[in-house]
């Protein structure tokens, strides 16, 4: 169980076949992010309907996002959840928390917000 | 960013133009913009992830009601648009002629097909709305208490378009689905893909007061109707012009086209429906017109054993609720109809036989017996047949078919004896052509027959009768099938039935053996030898059918007369307290005749025997008298006639009667046919042996059966009475009904005066208080 987290917590930060372009933040605050759109679609409705055929914006077969409104670290911090399940609120000051739960609501994911 | 806080309730606050408001048109023109997009189709230009959050930021700051009623506007206005550009341009022809001027219906599929165009694009378009106004739908609706985007859609589409107040798309729709099934059911070809998807789009909207399926408020019900008129129709025609088993392929036909209909492109929910309504119109409604069909209903093809058509209507006639019972009633009358010719024909013909009864020739009702139940046992093979191949082996048929039976058997009072005779024709001439196979298969027919019998007993007496012939005569075929019958006339009724049977086997052996003693006994004993070989069998005479007191006497030859004396002596010897009446009308003597041609060895009764044996001391040419015989024999008259006939009318010819003929007369003259020829040696003098019995001999039988019911009655009360002590009148009426009807049917009136019978001897006693209660006095 612990060793299949470990896998998927290698996986998120090799990044390695990667498939999406996150492009997170705005202007110099953006950064870019690297995942994996199985790992996203299986973990989250908005994920799932964002690359659907209907919706999906690709470039050299990967999936572009952009996503403006939430910080890098904040969406560092929801893949990192995503992949693993985990989620580490000590090295956070409260207006991260804040900006975080403001962003898991936007996206839908409850189970985090709840967490 | 503003958290203006909306005050609660209805009051809102003067609208400002500040930034918020602002946002929120900008926001609003990009979202309706882009549903416009998605109308025609364009999405792949937006923006998934900026839509949604426009959306978001709307519906974060408190404008989910404006969003949510802009959306809808949004999407009427489109659909409006679609109802006029798309949908009424389809409309086929004006409504009553549109069969005429398309007969194919190329219209109606048409407009299907445009109807089927525009729900598609509108479920997926609202797909996609539905994405990105997720968080609408996830925080708005939940809380608004509003329905779901994608089901606002459905409800849009349901009103301005299905339903819509501007425009008669209902009224086409409606009409050309039924005018396509019309169509189809008239064997034309309709593209059933159009079809499924207008039926099924009205599957997926719903009626908002009664929250059923629009397909269920609006079409099915007139779908039903439209059918039950259609099969009202066709059924009357149908009924008209076709055969039954026509008619009832044309059903089937009718009744798989219906469940495919349904399979193929409407409502499960439908299929009971639809099939009650073709149940009803083109079963319920014919049925008896069906079965009563000249020429091809059920009677002819009960007759004509068309098992396929049998088998149809059995399986057709089981959906609806009267079928099985008009066919069961039907059939069981045909069989009572039948059975009533087979008991007719057996009447007809011993009543013509009736009149030459007088001439001996009895041989024909034992005849007419066999055939009768030859002819009960071929029907009743028929209608196993029927029941096997045709009817499923229905258990409720099978009872009803044997209601029948009984029915007819028991209205023929002679059955028993003819089923008795049958058997005894059997057992008698059984292995000649017949294996022992085929024989046992008959006799386990005969058993079913005997089973529908009421009057076991009087079947009981006749079968005794007829053993005792059997076994005296020695002219069963086999000791095996004998006692096989009795094994299985044990498993219908019990042991009681068969003990006197068995014991009549037991006289049998012990005889045998008794007549090896006494041969010993013979052979070692000082007395002179008798002149001839006596075999003696000594039979109980409760087990055995014949009459003590009325034994027939008959003066013997002195020679037989010593014989007798001496087994008379030997046997009292050995069993001492028992009593020997000799019984001289059963027994067989086999003698020798000398004629001019050679000397025959003639196996005859003892009453042809002792006949004969009065010509010994008459010279040649020399005559009996009838009443010379009858004053020297002292043989019975009815026998003594049957005896004569036997020797001088059948087949060989010992003695020559004067005048000749086929009758037995007082004042005939009787002389020793010297001349007599025949080429075997030995000759075997038939007696008429087994027989329909007279009218005579029937009511003799007839009284014996009541007195023995009556013995049988008491018993029983007594029995049940011991048991209870005290029993109210019509309990103890029942259960001696229930005791004895395995046996015969006993009428309440002879019960009553069987009771009456018994409190007159103080065996039962009234009750003091109430005069419907019996004690029993021990």
């Amino acid at each position: 169980y612990l060793e299949v987290l470990k896998n998927l917590e290698h996986l998120f930060e090799t990044k390695e076949n990667y498939d999406v372009i996150i492009y997170a933040g705005e202007e110099q605050n953006q950064k870019v992010i690297y995942a994996h759109s199985v790992i996203l679609c299986c973990q989250s409705n908005y994920f799932r309907t964002a690359f659907s055929n209907n919706w999906a914006e690709i470039e050299n077969g990967k999936y572009i996002f952009k996503k403006s409104n939430i910080l890098p670290h904040t969406f560092e911090t929801i893949l990192r959840y995503l992949y693993c399940g985990q989620i580490d609120l000590s090295s956070n000051n409260g207006s991260d928390v804040f900006s975080l739960l403001i962003a898991t609501d936007e996206l839908g994911l409850q189970t985090l917000s709840e967490h | 960013m503003s958290s203006r806080k909306q005050p609660k309730g209805k009051i809102r606050p003067p609208k400002k133009p500040n930034s918020a408001d602002a946002q929120f048109n900008d926001n609003w023109d990009r979202l309706a913009q882009a549903i416009r997009e998605i109308h025609k189709k364009n999405a792949s230009i937006l923006s998934f992830e900026e839509l949604y959050r426009n959306a978001y930021n709307m519906v974060l700051h408190k404008n989910g009601d404006k969003l949510y009623n802009g959306v809808r506007e949004v999407i009427t206005q489109h659909l409006e648009e679609v109802a006029v550009s798309q949908v009424v341009p389809a409309f086929p022809l004006s409504g009553a002629s549109s069969s005429q001027t398309n007969p194919n219906g190329a219209g109606g599929a048409n407009f299907l097909k445009v109807l089927k165009t525009v729900w598609e694009d509108h479920t997926t378009c609202m797909l996609m709305i539905r994405d990105i106004l997720m968080y609408m739908d996830r925080v708005y609706a939940k809380t608004a208490n509003v329905p779901l985007v994608y089901d606002l859609g459905l409800d849009l589409f349901r009103d301005t378009i299905v339903r819509s107040q501007n425009y008669p798309i209902q009224n086409h729709l409606l009409e050309v689905l039924l005018q396509q099934i019309k169509l189809e059911r008239e064997n034309e070809i309709i593209d059933r893909t159009n079809v499924k998807a207008s039926i099924d789009m009205l599957l997926e909207l719903t009626d908002a007061s009664t929250k059923d399926t629009v397909y269920a408020t609006d079409f099915e019900n007139k779908f039903l109707e439209t059918s039950s008129e259609y099969y009202r129709v066709e059924g009357q025609m149908l009924v008209g012009e076709y055969d039954a088993p026509e008619y009832m392929k044309k059903v089937d036909k009718r009744l798989n086209e219906e469940e495919q209909r349904v399979r193929h492109y409407l409502s499960q929910t439908t299929e009971p429906k639809i099939r009650n309504i073709v149940e009803e119109e083109l079963i319920s409604k014919h049925l008896k017109t069906v079965i009563e069909m000249e020429n091809s209903g059920l009677i002819p093809m009960l007759r004509n054993e068309k098992m396929d058509d049998l088998g149809r209507m059995y399986k057709l006639f089981g959906r609806v609720v009267k079928g099985h019972d008009e066919m069961k009633s039907a059939i069981s009358d045909y069989i009572r109809e039948l059975g009533k010719a087979i008991n007719e024909t057996v009447t007809s013909n011993t009543t013509a036989e009736g009149g030459n009864a007088a001439s001996g020739d009895k041989q024909t009702g034992a005849t007419v017996a066999v055939r009768w139940v030859q002819e009960v046992l071929d029907l009743k093979d028929k209608f196993d047949k029927v029941q096997n191949l045709a009817l499923s082996n229905d258990k409720a048929f099978q009872t009803s078919f044997n209601e029948a039976f009984e029915y007819f058997i028991n209205k023929n009072s002679k059955s028993p004896e003819f089923i008795s005779l049958f058997i005894d024709d059997n057992l008698k001439k059984g292995l000649k052509g017949k294996t022992e196979e085929e024989v046992d298969s008959v006799l386990d027919k005969t058993i079913t027959l005997f089973r529908f019998i009421g009057e076991k007993d009087v079947f009981e007496r006749y079968y005794k009768q007829h053993l005792a012939k059997r076994l005296l005569l020695g002219r069963s075929v086999s000791d095996d099938a004998e006692r096989g019958m009795i094994g299985k006339l044990k498993v219908e009724c019990g042991y009681q039935f068969t003990t006197k049977l068995e014991g009549m086997f037991n006289d049998m052996r012990i005889s045998s053996d008794t007549m090896t003693d006494f041969k010993e006994y013979l052979d070692k004993s000082v007395l002179e030898k008798p002149k001839l070989d006596l075999s003696v069998t000594v039979l109980t005479s409760t087990f055995w059918p014949m009459n003590l007191s009325a034994s027939p006497r008959c003066n013997l030859p002195p020679e037989l007369t010593k014989a007798c004396g001496t087994f008379q002596n030997f046997y009292l010897g050995r069993h001492s307290g028992r009593r020997l009446t000799w019984q001289s009308n059963m027994g067989t003597a086999d003698i020798r005749g000398s004629f001019k041609a050679r000397k025959h060895e003639l196996n005859v009764s003892t009453y042809q025997m002792v006949i004969l044996l009065m010509f010994n001391d008459k010279q040649d040419g020399e005559s009996l008298s009838y009443e010379q015989i009858k004053g020297e024999s002292d043989i019975p008259e009815a026998d003594l006639k049957r005896n004569l006939q036997s020797l001088a009318c059948a087949k060989y010819k010992i003695l020559v009667k004067e005048p000749k003929g086929k009758e037995i007369n007082p004042g005939d003259q009787f002389n020793f046919n010297n001349d007599f020829t025949a080429p075997l040696q030995r000759i075997k003098i038939q007696t008429v042996a087994s027989k329909v019995e007279s009218e005579g001999e029937r009511k003799e039988t007839r009284e014996k059966v009541e007195e023995a019911r009556k013995h049988q009655t008491e018993a029983a009360i007594v029995r049940i009475m011991k048991d209870r002590k005290t029993m109210e009148h019509n309990l103890l009426i029942a259960e001696v009904v229930k005791q004895l009807q395995s046996r015969f049917m006993p009428n309440p009136a002879l019960i009553k005066k069987r009771i009456e019978a018994l409190i007159e001897r103080e065996y039962l006693e009234r009750a003091t208080g109430d005069r419907r209660v019996y004690n029993y006095l021990a």
